[in-house]
């Protein structure tokens, strides 16, 4: 821990003078080493993925149901959808809501093809007019790949947020 | 995101203030006890930088009541403001200069 006179030398210090090249490289391996830190927290709970599958599953197949039964399910997976994600930042103190570089944000698309794809395919029964039952596959589909690129891509964020990018000019 | 221009900031630059920005930097929020923790301070210390930081308006504090906690504490949620993000970004641009060797204005 910090003393708060070093806290208040440095205060003190730094409205008049720049940093050297070593304090300037000091202060810079002092935040690699934060967010090091903070990336061992952004670890999702088991039941994390699988609900946020469940929800995307209910987006993906909900297009085949006949009636009103897809506005329904597209309103409560509306619903679920912030009530999960609050309780998992409540529990984890961390809220992240975008991809932190080139991998999670490629994962993030890849998600998203799968839904949009499956989302396709499940209006495509419905117009088809084959049994709503077949709605099962593309939702099915969806549950597994949230579950497995949702786990990928927490990897490749606590990575990126653990990794710097910082350069000179 | 884009490179700024380097630009020394020196309320940024004290310790504490700058690595509690970056441990901001690239997530959209974080509670006031995950700061407090990675860097290994007490509450009182935080909240003396966490003031002076949002009163220059670099970054927000956001309460939210918490079912978890007994009494009428709420957990506090802090984030870099756009303005605190620039001027972060720019600062760190300008460490990573200096830490080069080249001289930043």
């Amino acid at each position: 821990m910090e003393s708060d006179f070093e806290d208040h030398a440095t205060d003190a210090s730094s409205g008049s003078q720049r940093a050297s090249r070593t304090q300037a490289q000091t202060a810079l391996d002092d935040i690699t080493r934060d967010r090091e830190r903070l990336a061992t927290r952004i670890i999702t709970p088991w039941w994390y993925h699988p609900a946020l599958g469940l929800i995307t599953a209910v987006f993906a197949g909900a297009q085949a149901l006949p009636g009103v039964w897809p506005i329904a399910a597209i309103t409560l997976g509306i619903i679920a959808l912030p009530v999960l994600t609050t309780t998992y930042a409540r529990v984890s103190g961390v809220v992240v809501t975008k991809p932190a570089g080139p991998s999670s944000r490629r994962l993030l698309i890849a998600t998203l093809a799968v839904l949009i794809a499956a989302m396709s395919c499940s209006l495509a029964f419905k117009f088809l007019d084959v049994s709503p039952w077949w709605a099962l596959v593309p939702a099915g589909v969806t549950f597994v790949a949230t579950v497995v690129l949702g786990r990928r891509y927490d990897e490749a964020l606590r990575q990126e947020i653990a990794a710097p990018r910082i350069t000179p000019a | 995101m884009s490179s700024p221009a380097p630009a020394f900031n020196d309320l940024i630059h004290a310790p504490l203030r700058l690595r509690i920005c970056g441990l901001l930097r690239n997530v959209d929020e974080l509670e006031f006890s995950v700061v407090r923790d990675a860097l290994a301070i007490d509450d009182a210390k935080l909240s003396k930088h966490l003031k002076v930081l949002t009163d220059a308006g670099l970054v927000s504090l956001r309460k939210e009541r918490s079912s978890a906690r007994t009494d009428s504490r709420r957990l506090t949620w802090v984030k870099l403001t756009p303005a605190g993000l620039t001027a972060l970004e720019a600062h760190l641009a300008a460490l990573a200069s200096i830490a080069d060797g080249v001289p930043v204005e």
